[in-house]
């Protein structure tokens, strides 16, 4: 494995290191991804009769203390990543952990939300409009918890190689930095359009 | 050496920045949801913060600002396409045949304005 | 940087075959899986072929081991024949075709020709491999559930896929894998070119096989995802009774379907089409990677038009995401969007001629070598030539009216990716065979594979552009028996069958080449047998664990054959021989 160059220095023309220019490429497939859900809600609605106000029928205070969680999770995995730059190990755990646990209680602010919904009788199947809530926010959480056992994963036994290989350790948490904020920006963009629009 | 922790302690310094700059964004897409603007208006306010903080997001935390061309151009492939695909979708369902039911081309509205609708019934 | 030494031998049996990190064993893997499928493809297309020849007659020497679900008393029921062409369509397209051009040709030759000693991320591209493996499985057992696998096409179309028996469950779950396993290797193959490119490779010097594949990537990477949002769509529609795609008010078998309504049909169409379409061109770029390295080896030339073909390549990859409604133009769009769709399909079709006409001219003043991979590679030409050129009829909205539907549209693609692509994919197992094992495939045998395959290749999708302008729709179980207008093209049915039932014995010659000369075949004598120019021929027979025995330079283009001035017809990319240009 150490054979591959440029796993670690970038390379002298395209300036990247391999992993950097991989999560890249992986983010922009995400973009298609939620860009394909975004276009089915938009041909969803124009095409519809009648369509509910976000604020009506989803709980707000909610939506948007979520949107608050994580964003403060994606302030601390930056700072995470910083503070392996400042070579502060402990600085680093501390805002790893962060991370992780601002994920988790979105994800219970979330179940909390989904639970309502499911006590009222109200599933995916009620309307178009529950439909691509629950599947846009559903989809968005599976990312969420994708970003929590990969972050898990570089605060365990990941951790490691910020003995044997610290600048590859940093690139790490760089690129998996990357991925999280792609998962806080898609919520940036859901909130709005599902909660208040 | 120093110099590349004085780097990073700035860097950081603007990681606390901008995160109070979400926040106060978060907070006026919230708020701007309580004025009763039309649905267009709302739709272009809505995104139009929302992009703000995602651009916030983008070039700091994900440091886009400074990244290599090579980036930029995978992520403008990306918009181009997305947006060819969302443009497209919804001009396909716009241009229909004449005499299609559903569009009252008169009018050049969906005959679902006629129909009783939550935007236009609530008062907020 | 001595990798030919690397202790690979040293590896666990599982760790060396199964679960291999080298991306040869990988493209080896993908290779033997892929070509599995492309035969258990063919073998339900064979199947299909006696319903249409004979109909309601009981299938022969075989039709009695078929369940009562599906051939009762060896009579092959609609239904069935529904599973076979829905299952043909896409275990072809996406189990066979992509992973074999893009997992077995893609991972074994890129990192060779750009001089790595590797992929970019290994492991990564074991996990894509597994994927591909699992989703495979999940759709051929979908073909043991009650009620049988898929049946709505392997375009899968609402209504109807959303009503559909459990198969179509299973079908959306193995196209998620398959879509996650090409996605993730598109990734990889792309920072493999960009970052892992040896020294002096710079972009105009890469042989043209690299920016087909680079471009299909981009295609995969990109066009891909839309898919899965829909089939993730069509899921819910299944399981969670949504109505994603469902229309308010629709009835089926006389009662009105309780689902809340209000959903597009037409949503599904876009979002299939947005990737189906592009899917289409990652059909065809690699296969004219593949066609292009062997013209040029083997003409003793340089590629002409070199650079034409690559601007063309890229241009066509970028246009490919803005033509895909040219599927929908009977699906009650308005003139003007029909009018956009309508052109950009007519652009597009522009640097495909381009790179086509690059090839033929290619051939112009070539010392031509008639080896076995040259010969599928030059009857490429004609065959994509004809299925190219019978698609502008379709791609203009007009006579689409006429064809839509029809076996037109089946004869066009066919003559794309069978005399097109599968001859490519069956030029670069010849061509590569040698450097993959260190034997050559038998010539002989070569020579029957590959005569015969071409007249019943045409033999096959011939009449159906008759068939098709008489009329005849696509997926008709009787083969248009019931339709007045089409009863003069009917007999065709027979013909046709005969020439795929042929075309499958034209294979088995080479399958026993492939397999024989695995162990027995001639062993090559140099590294480079072919004379070639490009990297993957600069390494160890096979090559080792790391590719290269020192780090590659590079110096030159991929196509320095018959050089003036030059010691040997060819000069390949890493020979720092200073040549003067007279």
């Amino acid at each position: 494995m150490d054979t591959i160059p440029f796993t670690v220095q970038p390379r002298e023309d395209t300036g990247l290191f391999n992993a950097k220019l991989g999560i890249w490429i992986f983010l922009a497939s995400e973009v298609m991804l939620f860009g394909g859900l975004f276009s089915s809600y938009v041909l969803l609605r124009i095409g519809s009769i009648t369509w509910p106000l976000g604020s009506d029928v989803l709980n707000v205070p909610l939506g948007a203390l979520n949107t608050i969680i994580l964003i403060s999770s994606s302030v601390t995995m930056v700072l995470s990543w910083a503070a392996l730059k400042e070579k502060n190990l402990n600085k680093f755990r501390f805002n790893l952990w962060a991370t992780i646990l601002l994920a988790l209680a979105f994800m219970v602010v979330k179940s909390f939300e989904y639970g309502a919904k499911f006590s009222h009788g109200i599933f995916p199947k009620e309307s178009t409009y529950f439909a691509i809530y629950f599947t846009l926010t559903g989809l968005h959480a599976f990312h969420v918890l994708g970003g929590v056992v990969v972050n898990s994963y570089l605060l365990g036994p990941g951790t490691k190689m910020w003995k044997t290989d610290p600048e590859r350790f940093v690139n790490r948490i760089e690129v998996a930095g990357l991925y999280w904020h792609f998962v806080d920006l898609v919520w940036i963009f859901l909130f709005p359009i599902l909660y208040l629009l | 050496m120093s110099e590349k922790s004085h780097d990073i302690k700035s860097e950081i310094k603007i990681y606390y920045y901008v995160f109070g700059a979400l926040i106060f964004f978060s907070a006026l897409t919230v708020g701007v949801s309580y004025i009763h603007f039309g649905l267009i208006i709302g739709i272009t306010v809505a995104l139009l913060i929302a992009l703000v903080k995602g651009s916030l997001v983008a070039s700091h935390f994900m440091h886009l600002k400074s990244e290599k061309k090579l980036v930029y151009f995978v992520l403008i492939m990306t918009v181009i396409f997305f947006l060819s695909m969302m443009t497209l979708f919804i001009a396909s369902f716009y241009d229909v045949p004449e005499g299609l039911k559903f569009l009252d081309k008169e009018k050049g509205k969906t005959i679902k304005q006629q129909l009783p609708n939550h935007h236009e019934e609530k008062k907020h | 940087m001595d990798h030919a030494h690397h202790d690979s031998h040293l590896l666990p049996f599982w760790r060396k075959y199964i679960f291999s990190t080298d991306h040869k064993m990988i493209g080896f893997q993908y290779g033997f899986t892929a070509l599995f499928f492309l035969l258990f493809g063919f073998g339900l297309m064979m199947l299909m072929r006696w319903q249409l020849a004979y109909p309601e007659q009981p299938v022969p020497f075989i039709g009695k081991f078929f369940s009562d679900d599906t051939m009762p008393g060896g009579v092959m029921l609609p239904e069935f024949y529904n599973q076979l062409g829905a299952m043909h369509g896409t275990i072809m397209v996406f189990l066979g075709i992509v992973p074999i051009l893009v997992g077995a040709f893609g991972n074994f030759v890129i990192p060779l020709q750009v001089g790595a000693p590797d992929m970019a991320f290994p492991r990564l591209n074991m996990a894509s491999y597994w994927l591909y493996f699992l989703g495979g499985v999940v759709m051929l057992i979908s073909f043991f559930l009650p009620g049988g696998a898929a049946s709505s096409g392997w375009t899968s179309y609402a209504p109807l896929s959303v009503i559909a028996t459990s198969g179509q469950t299973f079908w959306i779950i193995g196209m998620a894998f398959l879509i996650q396993s090409s996605l993730l290797g598109a990734l990889n193959i792309i920072v493999t070119i960009f970052q892992l490119r040896a020294k002096g490779l710079t972009f105009f010097r890469l042989p043209f096989f690299i920016w087909a594949q680079l471009v299909t990537a981009f295609l995969l990477v990109l066009a891909f995802p839309p898919l899965l949002a829909a089939a993730i769509l069509q899921l819910m529609d299944r399981i969670a009774h949504t109505s994603f795609f469902m229309p308010s008010g629709l009835i089926v078998s006389g009662q009105p379907l309780e689902v809340s309504g209000g959903g597009s049909v037409l949503l599904w169409q876009h979002l299939f089409w947005f990737l189906a379409h592009p899917e289409v061109y990652v059909l065809i770029l690699p296969a004219m990677g593949i066609i292009a390295e062997i013209i040029a080896n083997n003409t003793r030339k340089p590629l002409w038009g070199y650079k034409s073909m690559v601007y063309s390549v890229v241009f066509l990859g970028f246009l490919s995401f803005i033509v895909w409604a040219h599927h929908m133009y009977l699906t009650g769009m308005g003139t003007v969007i029909s009018a956009f769709f309508q052109a950009t399909t007519m652009i597009i079709s522009i640097p495909s001629v381009v790179i086509l006409t690059a090839l033929f001219i290619s051939l112009w003043g070539g010392s031509i070598r008639f080896n076995v991979a040259m010969l599928f590679a030059l009857a490429f030409l004609p065959m994509f030539g004809i299925g190219g050129l019978t698609g502008l009829p379709l791609g203009l909205a007009t006579p689409d009216i006429h064809l839509h539907d029809t076996y037109y549209v089946i004869g066009h693609f066919h003559y794309i990716v069978a005399p097109g692509t599968i001859f490519a994919i069956f030029a670069g197992i010849y061509y590569w065979f040698p450097k993959a094992t260190g034997r050559k495939m038998n010539e002989f045998f070569g020579h029957l594979h590959f005569w015969p395959s071409l007249i019943f290749m045409n033999g096959v999708f011939m009449p159906m552009f008759l068939q098709g302008l008489a009329g005849v729709s696509r997926r008709l179980y009787d083969g248009g028996a019931q339709y007045v207008y089409a009863q003069e093209v009917l007999h065709w049915n027979e013909f046709m069958s005969w020439s795929a039932w042929l075309l499958g014995l034209a294979q088995i010659p080479f399958i026993i080449n492939f397999i024989i000369s695995l162990f027995y075949g001639k062993k090559v004598e140099s590294d480079n047998p072919w004379q070639a120019t490009t990297l993957e021929w600069q390494t160890p027979t096979p090559p080792g664990h790391g590719n290269f025995l020192t780090e590659p330079v590079v110096y030159r283009g991929p196509y320095e054959y018959s050089v003036p001035n030059a010691p040997k017809d060819f000069v390949t990319q890493n020979d720092p021989i200073e040549l003067e240009i007279k």
